[in-house]
């Protein structure tokens, strides 16, 4: 900061001259970001498409078909996002379903996250699409359990989907036996310590998306 | 000052979190690991890079009272390149890096020293500056979350160090912990600073 008195409304030229260059950096600023964008959507979107066929692929029961291309869009009132339904099948019947769905009560903005049930009505996986909760706090619902260091991969691209802890206490349980909320609102979810909203907002997404799909079952939605 | 000089101020003599005391909003936040340190330092450091270069090269276009919003634009502009680019080409480093990637906008280390050394000084001595205290921020992060993560979570780069049933000083994964280290890392720069200078 200079010290010496700026003066409050120059000369016309001096103006002129303040104006342009600010509008000038936007306006380079801008055609850069858009060009940075249009350089790069197509391949975040490529990325993301892969991220759910990986993801899908683990959090189905056994499967023999390509359940991204069983997509359905199902209604969804106050979500600020689209939901899909995506079907396992072997040899033609119906193994399990899983919901594309997401929840706004985390401490980011939107928790995007697929959950698998199996045709039992068991959740058999759950997978964080992706999240902006607080680095070492919220953001522990996706961390992984590491038993080697940083720099050595464990299960390659996509990290370890079965090793993080918290989404794992969901895996095999179901609504009669197993209340999907955090341990203080009176559930059976072990909250992350120091973070019980963004927990708390997982576990109530996981339990919506587990309603939503046997639903869809006792309506017959076999599509 | 010379080159060396500008480079090396960064790392020790004007460490910008032990010495400035400036970006504590990342500094506190982020490092409850050292993985997290690490990421939110390396992060830092090339935006740093980036905007230093960017606002050294022009700064004699730039009128004097006009140059906040101007750096700002070029500071959350590299910012938002590079969440696009890393989401695009390294999906996988995005996913864990991408969190730390807004919080850099609010890092007044990097308005500080487009303000203090960049506008002022030529590029080179400029991108000098920017690799000084990039290092010296991560290096101050990396200290910190290291501590940090050895006492509050029993383990070094996510590697468990001690059993599972051992118990943990939980408070130092917590804010309050982030505040106490930071502390105690300040007092132990001072105490060295002092002895050096009884010594000399």
């Amino acid at each position: 900061m200079s010290d010496e008195k700026v003066p409050v409304g120059g000369s016309f030229t001096e103006n002129l001259k303040m104006i342009l260059t600010v509008v000038f950096v936007c306006v380079v600023s801008a055609a850069l970001l858009g060009f940075v964008y249009s350089k790069t959507k197509g391949p975040i979107a490529h990325s993301r498409q892969q991220e759910l066929v990986r993801a899908l692929g683990y959090i189905l029961p056994e499967h023999d078909n390509q359940p991204v291309e069983t997509r359905r869009s199902l209604p969804a009132e106050g979500l600020k996002c689209r939901r899909y339904t995506y079907t396992g099948t072997r040899d033609g019947g119906i193994t399990g379903r899983a919901l594309q769905t997401c929840t706004t009560r985390g401490f980011g903005p939107v928790i995007h996250l697929l959950v698998g049930v199996s045709k039992e009505g068991a959740v058999t996986g759950v997978y964080i699409l992706s999240h902006q909760e607080t680095p070492g706090l919220g953001a522990k619902i996706t961390e992984e359990q590491k038993r080697f260091p940083w720099w050595r991969r464990e299960c390659g691209t996509g990290g370890c989907p079965g090793n993080r802890p918290f989404l794992r206490q969901f895996a095999n349980r179901r609504v009669e036996t197993f209340t999907f909320k955090v341990e203080r609102d009176g559930g059976d979810v072990a909250a992350i310590t120091a973070s019980t909203i963004s927990s708390r907002a997982v576990a109530e997404a996981v339990r919506e998306a587990v309603e939503v799909l046997t639903g869809l079952d006792r309506k017959g939605g076999g599509r | 000052m010379n080159s060396w000089q500008n480079f090396s101020k960064g790392v020790w003599k004007e460490n910008p979190v032990l010495r400035l005391l400036l970006g504590f909003c990342p500094t506190l936040a982020v490092t409850t690991s050292a993985v997290d340190a690490l990421g939110m330092g390396a992060a830092t450091a090339f935006v740093l890079l980036c905007s230093n270069l960017v606002v050294s090269g022009i700064k004699r276009v730039v009128p004097d009272q006009m140059r906040i919003p101007v750096y700002i634009v070029v500071i959350a502009s590299f910012v938002t390149i590079v969440d696009l680019v890393l989401q695009a080409y390294f999906y996988d480093l995005s996913k864990s890096l991408g969190l730390f990637i807004p919080l850099i906008v609010v890092n007044c280390i990097i308005l500080g020293r487009a303000e203090s050394f960049a506008s002022k000084n030529s590029m080179f001595q400029s991108l000098l500056d920017a690799l000084g205290m990039g290092i010296g921020f991560t290096l101050a992060l990396l200290v910190l979350g290291s501590i940090r993560e050895v006492l509050g979570s029993g383990s070094i780069f996510g590697l468990a160090l001690v059993s599972a049933e051992c118990p943990r000083v939980l408070l130092f994964v917590l804010p309050p912990g982030a505040f106490i280290t930071l502390g105690l890392l300040l007092w132990m720069m001072n105490e060295l600073d002092a002895w050096r200078t009884r010594r000399a």
